[in-house]
């Protein structure tokens, strides 16, 4: 029989509020691993599906997680956790350093990766919106990221973007409508 | 051509499917060295900013110096022209005495020219404090000259000899809105001063002093000659000019007469005393 005491310690960790970490990280750097380990891979996965390049996804995780770290004191002073903060240094980082040619390239390159494992939808058609979501804007595609791939609603979008919701559902609609335009072209 | 409606396209999005974002290896790498980085990158930060900070109060020193000596220049160069200019307020108002004169009564300093160090300010002036009078001094050093204000009267003086060059004041009992002018580096205008400024009827007309002339003598309402110092000559409203016959020596309004352009001159009297006017 196992001891409970790693049960018990996971579960308190588990327990423990994105608050709490963030201030107990002020006076105890090492408690911040807690955070990178939750929101490492998530930040990644929304930056690569933003994107289409994994290794650029990474540096943008890394850097909002670096930021993060360095201004942990303020945040937990802020009282308001990290997650929707770090999502928007994350959207703000793609927007900034994104070069829309040189990624549309690379989100081409690496659509036969996206589509390697496909259900059962068709390749064609895959490829051909995932060709004209390359193509918007990457404040569209981050909602769209956000809305269909991590199956987000509307106000949680707007939570972690930093928009309201009705500025998310405008952006939505005119991401659908210029995908639309693209895929009938 | 295919028709896409938004349903196909947000059903396309949606059975995507993503492979897992395989980067545990990097997690792990990071996880291990972030901390580091952010030493490393803090020190970097560290630098230029002390750097900066270093610079900044260097400058904020410098400036501070030259302020301060600036400021000590100004608090001397006023301290001196205070010192020239401004007396005891136990001493009465009038001319200062010239130094190689020597204070030889009253009649000092009444003639023209630069016979006098200095005016004395008709009104009280603390002794051996110039303190209060520093906020109210301004100096013009390209022209050597300052202005001292004091209780409703604005001096303008000569920096270097001491001189009072002109005078503005507001000190009316009846009219504080009245100001007069003496834009004269003559003598007899400041002389004239204290007789004039401390006199309700020469506030009441409201005028502009034209010119100061030296005379000797005038005529009182007796027809008797007597000496005097200075004429005034003042324009008032309506076209009306007033001469006013003053003694310097005694700070003291001897008569008025006043006239129009249309009637001449007009014999009055004032403070019981005729004049002739021109």
């Amino acid at each position: 029989m196992e001891s409970p005491v790693p049960l018990y310690t996971e579960l308190a960790m588990e327990e423990k509020t994105e608050q709490q970490v963030l201030e107990e990280s002020v006076t105890d750097p090492g408690q911040f691993d807690e955070i990178v380990s939750r929101y490492y891979d998530e930040l990644c996965r929304y930056a690569s599906k933003t994107l289409g390049d994994a290794d650029l996804a990474g540096d943008i995780a890394e850097e909002a997680l670096f930021r993060c770290y360095e201004r942990r004191a303020k945040l937990a002073k802020a009282g308001q956790g990290c997650r929707s903060w770090l999502y928007r240094v994350a959207t703000n980082l793609m927007m900034s350093s994104f070069d829309r040619h040189a990624a549309a390239e690379r989100h081409v390159e690496r659509t036969a990766f996206s589509l390697s494992q496909p259900a059962e939808q068709d390749v064609d058609v895959a490829g051909q919106v995932l060709d004209a979501l390359a193509r918007c804007t990457v404040a569209e595609r981050a909602v769209v990221t956000l809305r269909y791939f991590e199956q987000m609603p509307g106000s949680e979008i707007a939570h972690l973007t930093g928009k309201t919701s009705a500025s998310v559902r405008v952006t939505l609609h005119r991401a659908l409508e210029h995908m639309r335009r693209l895929l009938e072209e | 051509m295919k028709t896409w409606r938004d349903a196909d396209i947000e059903k396309s999005l949606t059975d995507l499917r993503w492979p897992p974002v395989d980067n545990v290896e990097r997690k792990q790498t990071f996880l291990n060295t972030y901390q580091q980085r952010a030493a490393r990158r803090s020190a970097q930060h560290t630098r230029p900013h002390g750097l900066a900070l270093g610079w900044t109060v260097a400058c904020c020193c410098i400036l501070l110096i030259v302020t301060g000596i600036v400021t000590v220049r100004t608090l001397n160069t006023m301290q001196v022209i205070a010192e020239r200019i401004l007396v005891p307020a136990s001493t009465v108002a009038g001319p200062l005495p010239h130094p190689e004169q020597g204070g030889n009564g009253s009649g000092e300093g009444t003639g023209t020219g630069g016979t006098t160090l200095g005016w004395r300010l008709p009104v009280a002036v603390q002794t051996g404090s110039t303190a209060p009078f520093l906020s109210h001094l301004l100096a013009d050093r390209t022209h050597h000259t300052a202005t001292v204000a004091k209780d409703g009267f604005t001096l303008l003086t000569d920096t270097i000899s001491g001189q009072i060059l002109g005078v503005t004041s507001s000190k009316i009992p009846d009219r504080s809105d009245f100001n007069i002018v003496y834009p004269s580096s003559s003598l007899a205008a400041s002389q004239v001063l204290p007789a004039l400024v401390d006199n309700a009827f020469f506030h009441r007309i409201d005028g502009k002093v034209l010119s100061v002339t030296p005379i000797p003598t005038y005529v009182d309402k007796n027809a008797t000659l007597k000496s005097a110092s200075a004429a005034v000559l003042v324009s008032g409203r309506g076209g009306w000019r007033f001469t006013f016959v003053v003694d310097a020596a005694t700070n003291t309004l001897l008569g008025v007469s006043w006239s129009t352009h249309v009637t001449g001159i007009v014999l009055s009297s004032w403070r019981g005393a005729y004049i002739i006017g021109k």
